[in-house]
C-alpha cells in the first residue's frame, strides 16, 4: 500500500465515523492540554521568573562558614594570620579553571555610610543608611550614563578649592581640594522590581517605568562616609561625596548600591584598616557558556571555600516537584485517554469486521490493516495534540491576561507565566501521537490477526 | 471485458501462478481436512476445478461449502492437505504473498455484498487497487473500474453510495469490484441469497457471460436456478462432496466426484 492509496483510506475511514473521531480527539486533547500547560508553567517559571532572580550562569564564592566552635578556632586563627582570606590569590586560582570564564571581586564597606536625595524620584529627599559594595568595573557590560562605571579618581585631578574651579559637571571634594566627577552608582533590577512590586504600590508613589531609557539616570544623591544614622558608630574622619545613578546591572547587590571596586578598597583601607581592604566579601564567578557550575562548585569546596546561598536550589526544586506533580495528574489524564483510544479501537474494529474482512478479501496484508488503523490513531494523536495545545495556549493567554488585569504588581511579576518553546510543543505532539499509537496497537493487531473469513461470516 | 487468461500487466502482484498451471488446472485440491474448535468441517476432500469452467457447489447449511469457498480463495487457513490455486501451494505462502494471490488473480462475491458503506460506488471498486503491491495509476485504476461498472450496467451510478442502490445493484458493483484486476477466478458464495428472483436471475446471466468469456467461477448457493447454470454440479454433505455432476448447461446427468 503507498503512502498515497494509504492516506487516502485514512481520510475516508476517519470521515465513516466523525463523532467517534470526534470523541477521541477529545480525549487526547483534554490530556495535552492539561500537560502542556502545566510543562509551559514549569518552563514559564524557570526561565521567565527564576533564571530572573537566581542566575544558573554564575555563582558567588563567600569565605567559609564555619560553626561556633569552628568560629573560635577561625578568630583564634585569624590573630595568629592562618585565617582564609578571599584575596587576589582565590581570584587567579579561580581564573585559571577551563569551565570559569571571569571572575570578579566584590568588597563591602566596611564602615557607616548614610546618604539622602532623591528629590527627582519622590519629589523630596530619604534620608538612610547605605549598604553600599564595590565591584570590578570589567564586570559591568551595561551601558552607563552619564558617567562610565570607573574610578575617576587620581593624582591628575585638578586642584580646586570650590566647585567653579572643576570642569563641568565635576565638583570640588574640599577636605582634599581636589576636583571629582560624582561617584557613579549603579543599582541591580531586584531594587526597582521590589520599588515598583510593593513599595511605589504601597506609598502610592510613581512607577520607574522606563528607567532604562535613562530617566533617573543623572540623578545624584549624597553620600556621608564614617557616618550613620541608626548607630553612633563613627568611623575615621566622615567627609561627604557626591554620588550618581549611572545605571542597572544585574552585578550590582540586590538591595543596595554598588560603586566602582577602587573606591571601596580606598575608602576601607581609611575606615577600616588594611586588612578589610585585602579581603573580599565574595567573588562572582562566570561561568563558560554552555558549561556546568557543578565542577567549578566542587573546587571552590575543595579549597575550602562555600557558595553562596541565593535560596536558587530549593526555588528550582519546589518548582520541579510541583511540576512532577502537575505532570503525573497530567499523564494520568492521557493514560485514561489511551484506554478511551484503545477502547474506541476495540469498538470500532469489532463494528468493521465485516470492511475489514473484505479488504483482506480483496488484498489487503495483516500489515496493510495494521497500517491503516494505526494510520487513524497517529491522526486522532496528531490533532489531539494540535487541539490540545491549542487548549492549553488560550488557557495560559487567559491567565495571563487575569494577571495583568486583576492582579496587583509584585516583584519579579512576569508579562508570561508560560513558555511553549518549540521544542515542548513537538515533544508534545509526538507524545500525544504515541499515545494514541500504543493504546491503538493492541486492537489494531488483534484486526490484523483476525481470518478474514472469520471476519467475514461474523454475525 | 475481463479475462481469464493471466495477462501481463495483471502479473506484478502477489506470486505468479506456476507452470504447473498451465496443465489448465485452476484449483487442485486433495485431502483437505478442516477443523472448527470440535468439530470436523470438511472431512477429506479431494476436488479439481479446469480453467473455464463454471461448478456450483451447493448443499444443506454446515455441510462445509463456504469454508471450502474461503479456503480455496485463501481467506482461511489452518487447514490439512494440499490446496492449490492457479499452481500456488497455498499452505507456502506467507499472509502478503496470500494477500498479493486475492488482490490479483481471485475475485470475490459475498451473499452480504461487503460494499463500504462510506465509499461510493466508484471507490468500493478501486478498493483492490489500494491494496496492490505495484497499483495502477488513478487514472488506469479509474478507467477500469468505469470499464468494470459498464460491465456491470452501472456506470451511470458511480458516484452513488451504497445505501442508495437496490440489492442487485449492490451485487453488481461487488461483481465489479471482483473484476477490477481481470481475476483468473471468481469466488462466489450465495450470490444471489438476498435478491429477488428476477435480481438474481440477472446476476445468474451475468456470471454466465463472464464464463463464456473465459472466467473460471465457483458459485456456492442453494438454489437450484443457479446450480441450472453452472456446468458442473458439486453436492457437499458433512464436510464431504456427496456427489457431483454436469451442471444444467451440460446436461442434468449426474457422475461420481472422487471424494471420500
Amino acid at each position: 500500500m503507498t503512502l498515497r492509496q494509504a492516506s487516502s483510506l485514512l481520510l475516508h475511514s476517519l470521515r465513516r465515523a466523525p463523532r467517534s473521531f470526534a470523541l477521541s480527539v477529545f480525549g487526547i486533547a483534554v490530556g495535552i492540554s492539561v500537560l502542556g500547560f502545566f510543562l509551559a508553567l514549569s518552563l514559564g517559571m524557570q526561565k521567565r521568573v527564576l533564571q530572573r532572580i537566581f542566575p544558573t550562569d554564575r555563582l558567588e564564592v563567600v569565605p567559609p562558614k564555619t560553626s561556633v566552635d569552628e568560629s573560635a578556632i577561625g578568630a583564634l586563627g585569624a590573630m595568629l594570620g592562618g585565617s582564609k582570606l578571599l584575596g587576589d590569590e582565590m581570584i587567579t586560582t579561580l581564573r585559571s579553571h577551563p569551565d570559569v570564564q571571569a571572575v570578579f571581586p566584590r568588597m563591602k564597606v566596611a564602615f557607616p555610610v548614610r546618604g539622602w536625595g532623591g528629590e527627582r524620584l519622590i519629589g523630596r529627599a530619604i534620608y538612610t543608611d547605605l549598604p553600599i559594595d564595590g565591584i570590578d568595573p570589567a564586570a559591568v557590560s551595561e551601558t552607563t550614563t552619564p558617567w562610565a562605571f570607573k574610578d575617576y579618581v587620581s593624582d591628575k585631578n585638578p586642584f580646586c578649592t570650590e566647585d567653579k574651579n572643576c570642569p563641568s559637571g565635576w565638583y570640588c571634594s574640599w577636605d582634599i581640594n581636589k576636583c571629582e566627577p560624582p561617584i557613579p552608582v549603579i543599582v541591580s533590577p531586584t531594587i526597582l522590581e521590589f520599588y515598583n512590586g510593593s513599595f511605589a504600590r504601597m506609598y502610592g508613589l510613581p512607577k520607574i517605568s522606563g528607567f532604562l531609557a535613562g530617566q533617573l539616570r543623572g540623578m545624584t544623591a549624597t553620600a556621608e562616609l564614617g557616618k550613620s544614622f541608626i548607630s553612633r558608630r563613627e568611623s575615621g574622619k566622615p567627609r561627604q561625596r557626591k554620588i550618581v545613578l549611572v545605571g542597572v546591572s544585574d552585578r550590582a547587590q540586590a538591595f543596595g548600591l554598588t560603586v566602582p571596586l577602587p573606591y571601596v578598597k580606598r575608602w576601607n583601607a581609611e575606615y577600616a584598616g588594611d586588612r578589610m581592604a585585602q579581603e573580599y566579601s565574595s567573588l562572582t564567578v562566570q561561568v563558560k557558556p554552555g558549561k556546568s557550575i557543578t565542577r567549578v562548585v566542587e573546587l571552590v569546596r575543595k579549597l575550602g571555600y562555600s557558595i553562596e546561598d541565593n535560596g536558587a536550589e530549593q526555588a528550582g526544586l519546589a518548582v520541579l516537584l510541583m511540576t512532577a506533580l502537575f505532570v503525573l495528574v497530567s499523564l494520568s489524564t492521557l493514560v485514561v485517554a489511551a484506554l478511551n483510544v484503545a477502547h474506541t479501537f476495540f469498538r470500532a474494529i469489532a463494528e468493521r469486521r465485516h470492511e475489514l474482512g473484505v479488504m483482506r478479501a480483496v488484498g489487503a496484508s495483516q500489515r496493510d490493516i495494521m497500517l491503516l488503523l494505526l494510520g487513524e490513531a497517529a491522526c486522532i494523536g496528531l490533532v489531539g495534540g494540535v487541539v490540545g495545545l491549542l487548549f492549553s495556549r488560550l488557557a495560559a493567554l487567559g491567565i495571563d491576561f487575569l494577571s495583568r488585569t486583576a492582579l496587583p504588581d509584585f516583584p519579579f511579576k512576569p508579562s508570561s507565566y508560560f513558555w511553549f518553546s518549540p521544542e515542548l510543543l513537538l515533544t508534545l505532539l509526538l507524545f500525544s501521537v504515541t499515545i494514541c499509537l500504543l493504546g491503538a496497537l493492541f486492537p489494531a493487531r488483534a484486526a490484523a490477526q483476525q481470518s478474514p473469513a472469520e471476519a467475514l461470516t461474523a454475525k | 471485458m475481463p479475462s481469464a487468461e493471466p495477462s501481463a500487466e495483471a502479473s506484478p502482484a502477489g506470486p505468479s501462478p506456476s507452470p504447473a498451471d498451465s496443465t489448465g488446472d485452476c484449483i487442485v485440491i486433495t485431502g483437505l481436512r478442516k477443523r472448527y474448535a470440535d468439530a470436523e468441517v470438511l472431512r477429506g476432500i479431494d476436488l479439481t476445478v479446469k480453467r473455464g469452467e463454471l461448478v456450483g457447489l451447493t448443499g444443506r447449511s454446515g455441510s462445509g461449502k463456504s469454508t471450502l469457498l474461503h479456503i480455496m480463495g485463501g481467506l482461511d487457513r489452518g487447514y490439512e492437505g494440499n490446496v492449490s490455486l492457479l499452481g500456488q501451494d497455498l499452505a507456502r505462502l506467507s499472509d502478503r504473498e496470500l494477500a498479493g494471490l486475492r488482490n490479483r488473480h481471485i475475485g470475490f462475491v459475498f451473499q452480504a455484498f461487503h460494499l463500504l458503506s462510506h465509499l461510493s460506488c466508484l471507490d468500493n471498486v478501486l478498493l483492490p487497487n489500494a491494496f496492490a503491491v505495484e497499483p495502477l495509476s488513478r487514472r488506469e485504476a479509474e478507467q477500469r473500474a468505469l470499464q468494470a461498472l459498464e460491465r456491470v450496467s452501472l456506470a451511470d451510478k458511480k458516484l452513488s453510495r451504497p445505501s442508495e442502490l437496490s440489492g442487485g445493484q449492490k451485487q453488481r458493483v461487488a461483481i465489479a469490484r471482483a473484476l477490477l484486476f481481470r481475476p483468473e477466478v471468481l469466488l462466489c458464495d450465495e450470490p444471489t441469497g438476498n435478491l429477488d428472483d428476477f435480481t438474481g436471475q440477472q446476476i445468474i446471466d451475468l456470471f454466465g457471460e463472464l464464463n463464456r468469456d473465459g472466467l473460471t467461477l465457483i458459485l456456492v448457493t442453494h438454489e437450484p436456478r443457479v446450480a441450472l447454470a453452472t456446468t458442473r454440479l458439486l453436492h457437499m454433505q458433512n464436510g464431504r462432496i456427496h456427489r457431483g455432476g454436469n451442471g444444467g448447461l451440460d446436461g442434468a446427468s449426474p457422475a461420481e466426484e472422487p471424494s471420500r
